[in-house]
């Protein structure tokens, strides 16, 4: 008997402790979320992985990430296949590895792959921006939910770069029961010259449901960015900017 | 039973068989895979499985890379990359044949440069001795093939 109650106290014990963490996070999280620009129906809409990848870009630039896509997805009309099950938002913010001299700007295409069929195989993500901006450095994620609700994260490989103008990842080794996961693409710019302006960015998400060989074509003084084959790969863009100011 | 299992094998060799087309030159595939036309095959290279292979893209005159499989005469597309525009100093694109990845760095030769030139990615420490080719337009092509994904894009020239 007593040994039961101490099993039913060190249960209450515990929620006691995980209760109110677990709503100081959301409510954190929640005013990230705002901050960086999202209406509460977006926010509504976000997983925990997803809201957990805009948590961490917005730490990464101190708290400056700003969505500049606006609410909406822009796909293009040039391609076979654009499909309202890909969303796609971009997210710029100071740059933490900056050196005095330099201006310089971070990047992040964040794409979510919804299908709601377990037949996702490969994903790909890129951005392509005006102003010939040199990228620094740069580094793609996919994550996903394991069969046991933890978040699986893996690193993309490089699919193609162009100096000044783009780049894109790709990812082949989903796992088979997959509808859902995530991409992370972050990129590090910077420019010497005093100059100001607007810089265009293009983000660009996309996937496929049979194995094929994924390749990328990049544009840089109109960005553009298209993912091949353009009759396998679904895709969609978003379409951004932000300005730049001379110090 | 035995009869059920030789129809079925020769079901799934029909179906490997139809799976990647065969063609005779690479032109034809480059039509056929890519839906463009090359103006002319700059150089090609033959790797561990297949073949790389480095074409002008017409009208824009600009650079693609194709992969390829098999041999003469019975080759199988593998994949393509991204274009080399001649206004930028370098592209990197990578690509799979049977399975084995490749990381393909090429460019235009700046005038100022010798004929011995490094390509050297300064994150992955790596250097290598580029190929030069000559193209059509008088300008010269370099490139360097890595087995594996050598992934940089911290590149440049050096004279050595």
């Amino acid at each position: 008997m007593l040994k039961k109650k101490m099993i039913l106290m060190f249960f209450a014990f515990v929620c006691v402790i995980a209760i109110p963490t677990t709503t100081n996070a959301s409510t954190n999280t929640y005013d990230v979320l705002k901050d960086i620009g999202f209406s509460e129906y977006q926010i509504s809409k976000m997983d925990y992985i997803e809201k957990d990848i805009y948590t961490r870009i917005y730490r990464k630039t101190d708290g400056t990430a700003r969505l500049i896509n606006g609410n909406s997805t822009h796909s293009s009309l040039n391609e076979l296949l654009s499909v309202s099950d890909i969303d796609v938002n971009i997210v710029a913010g100071n740059s933490p590895t900056c050196q005095n001299g330099y201006k310089c700007a971070g990047i992040y295409v964040v794409g979510k792959v919804d299908t709601e069929k377990f037949n996702l195989k490969q994903i790909a993500t890129g951005a392509a921006w005006s102003d010939s901006w040199n990228n620094m450095s740069s580094k793609a994620e996919v994550s996903y939910g394991d069969f046991w609700g933890n978040t699986e994260t893996k690193s993309m490989y490089l699919i193609d770069a162009t100096p000044k103008k783009g780049l894109a990842y790709g990812y082949d080794n989903l796992p088979f029961h997959l509808s859902t996961a995530h991409t992370t693409l972050e990129i590090d710019l910077r420019r010497t010259s005093g100059d100001s302006g607007t810089t265009d960015v293009v983000g660009k998400v996309g996937f496929t449901k049979e194995e094929t060989v994924l390749g990328v074509s990049i544009s840089g003084n109109t960005p553009g960015i298209s993912i091949t084959p353009q009759d396998k790969v679904f895709q969609r863009a978003a379409t951004g900017s932000f300005i730049f100011k001379s110090k | 039973m035995m009869r059920k299992i030789i129809i079925l094998l020769i079901i799934s060799t029909i179906i490997t068989a139809c799976g990647n087309k065969t063609y005779t030159n690479v032109n034809s595939m480059i039509q056929t895979e890519l839906k463009l036309n090359a103006s002319a095959i700059i150089t090609t290279i033959e790797v561990e499985g297949g073949f790389i292979s480095f074409f002008e893209r017409d009208p824009h005159n600009d650079i693609g890379v194709v992969l390829y499989s098999g041999t003469e005469g019975h080759i199988k597309f593998r994949g393509n990359g991204g274009f080399l525009d001649t206004t930028d100093n370098w592209h990197f694109t990578a690509g799979k044949i049977a399975e084995k990845p490749y990381s393909i760095y090429y460019g235009i030769l700046p005038n100022s440069s010798n004929k011995n030139v490094n390509l050297v990615l300064q994150k992955s420490n790596l250097s290598k001795k580029v190929t030069l080719v000559d193209l059509p337009s008088s300008k010269t092509m370099w490139f360097a093939i890595f087995d594996g994904r050598v992934e940089d894009t911290n590149v440049s020239l050096k004279n050595s």
